[in-house]
């Protein structure tokens, strides 16, 4: 698996930080999304799946 | 596109929406002003679950169409997945002043179209300035670095209640005291402003009053804002609150005007105190209500996260929320909206949908919530939900440590209820411990 993002969809809403903290993270300098594993290991892909679906801005997402 | 018929709820006129529906009718001589949306009845059968009528609402498949307090026509998603399509379109639009915006009062039409619009009534790309200059104030971290201070206030409060005679109103003595206190903090407010925007809440909550007791609130607030921040402004160093932020990086550099700063602190303030008072006094009420829910809790203080999570999805205290106006033709499952057409996407019938929660209306501090919309969805997301869920968290445990055997003074029947309130909440709630 593997996470993409947009961070220009981002509103920095925090629920993939609150979800999925060892894949996700926030940019102290503007509360924007940063992926802390980009290919998440396998114990991490469910609450990285999660944050996916939680993302309101649909900023996250999993690509090829 | 075509658009499939629909099956109607029960007793809903067939009518086509009025070509004049985006005017605010508030001076319309059919307007009755104490009904909040006629067609619906708003009557809870259960103090804590949502009207039987959102559910019938939801047995057909996709939109509904329901007549408003001005005679105006709208479509309702009832359904958690088209809650969530609506809410998360770019198609859909949060400005007041749109065709077929639904208003679900007179006072909320007047409050809306006739006060200051702030970011929560603006779309992309006005919308993004704001929400991207508040974002790294209101990050995860942040607030969990502000826990202690959430913490000592909390347990002030839990002293507060230890101290008073019983029964104690758990509203005026605990749940409206926390979010106060903890705005106050966080956004630089002094006690001596708690007041005026505890009134402006009020006034600005209740859709069955005046929309005038709303606007006169609204100022007093707005100069009171006005007078602190250019007491703060003239400080070489005002602080590391969010107004000493807003002064140094936006007002200071030019990025943005004051009486946008001045709007936005209104706003947080406005918005994150009743409904963090409501969802504290009802996440209460389901506790006590299912005492073995709060003996688990009790019994495993691991569990607060997820708790809080079922909290904020049981009680959906923004009841009437969200409306929505379409930019565009837009299909919404199989229905088409149309541009103009207004939507009132409602999260209270999104988290009791038992397609996505099984046996929506039992409080299950154990199932998985964390998709509940109680903070909406798409740009408009509450921008306080990380304080949000952390003040509950350090509450509920607080109760659960120091108030192992809170109950409720008179039968959950007689407690009387904001039922036309925008934020659901018990006026007074008399407890025991």
């Amino acid at each position: 698996m593997k996470i993409g993002t947009d961070v220009h969809k981002c509103i920095g809403a925090g629920q993939c930080v609150t979800a999925a903290p060892a894949v996700f993270a926030q940019n102290e300098e503007d509360g924007m999304v940063i992926v802390l594993q980009d290919q998440p290991q396998a114990d991490s892909i469910p609450a990285a799946l999660a944050a996916i679906r939680l993302c309101p801005a649909r900023a996250i997402f999993e690509r090829d | 596109m075509q658009a499939h018929p629909r099956p109607k709820a029960p007793n809903m006129p067939a009518s086509p929406i009025p070509e004049d529906s985006a005017s605010c009718p508030f001076h319309d001589g059919r307007s009755d002003k104490s009904a909040v949306i006629p067609d619906f009845q708003i009557l809870r059968e259960h103090p804590l679950n949502p009207p039987g009528q959102l559910n019938l609402l939801r047995q057909g498949k996709g939109l509904s169409r329901v007549r408003l307090w001005d005679g105006s026509e709208t479509w309702v998603a009832a359904h958690y997945d088209d809650v969530r399509e609506v809410l998360g379109s770019p198609a859909f639009s949060t400005v007041t002043k749109r065709k077929g915006y639904p208003f679900v009062s007179a006072q909320r039409c007047d409050v809306l179209q006739n006060g200051r619009p702030n970011f929560t009534f603006m779309d992309a790309p006005e919308h993004t300035r704001f929400r991207r200059m508040l974002a790294r104030m209101f990050t995860v971290d942040r607030f969990a670095r502000m826990r202690p201070a959430i913490e000592a206030i909390v347990e002030a409060r839990c002293d507060a209640l230890e101290n008073s005679p019983q029964p104690a109103d758990f509203i005026t003595t605990f749940a409206h005291e926390i979010p106060v206190r903890v705005l106050a903090e966080l956004v630089g407010v002094p006690e001596e402003g708690i007041a005026l925007f505890l009134q402006a809440g009020k006034s600005r909550f209740d859709l069955s009053g005046e929309a005038a007791a709303s606007h006169a609130t609204g100022e007093v607030l707005w100069s009171y804002l006005d007078r602190l921040l250019a007491e703060r402004e003239a400080l070489p160093d005002p602080g590391e609150n969010v107004m000493g932020q807003l002064i140094t990086q936006q007002l200071r550099t030019g990025q943005f005007e004051r009486d946008e700063l001045i709007l936005v602190i209104n706003q947080l303030l406005v918005a994150g105190f009743d409904t963090t008072a409501a969802s504290i006094a009802i996440g209460t009420l389901a506790f006590l209500t299912n005492p073995d829910q709060f003996a688990l809790l009790k019994a495993d203080t691991a569990r607060a996260e997820k708790a809080v999570h079922e909290v904020l999805r049981y009680a959906t205290v923004l009841q009437f929320h969200a409306s929505r106006a379409a930019k565009e033709d837009v299909m919404i499952g199989d229905q088409l909206v149309r541009e103009g057409e207004g939507v009132l996407a409602l999260l209270l019938a999104a988290n009791r949908d038992p397609a996505v929660f099984a046996e929506p209306d039992r409080f299950d501090i154990d199932r998985d919530a964390a998709h509940h919309m109680a903070f909406s969805f798409g740009i408009h997301q509450c921008l306080g939900q990380s304080l949000a869920r952390l003040e509950l968290q350090v509450v509920f445990l607080a109760l659960a440590r120091r108030f192992p055997g809170l109950h409720l003074g008179r039968p959950l029947e007689e407690i009387d209820f904001a039922v036309q309130g925008l934020a659901y909440t018990p006026n007074t709630m008399p407890v025991f411990w």
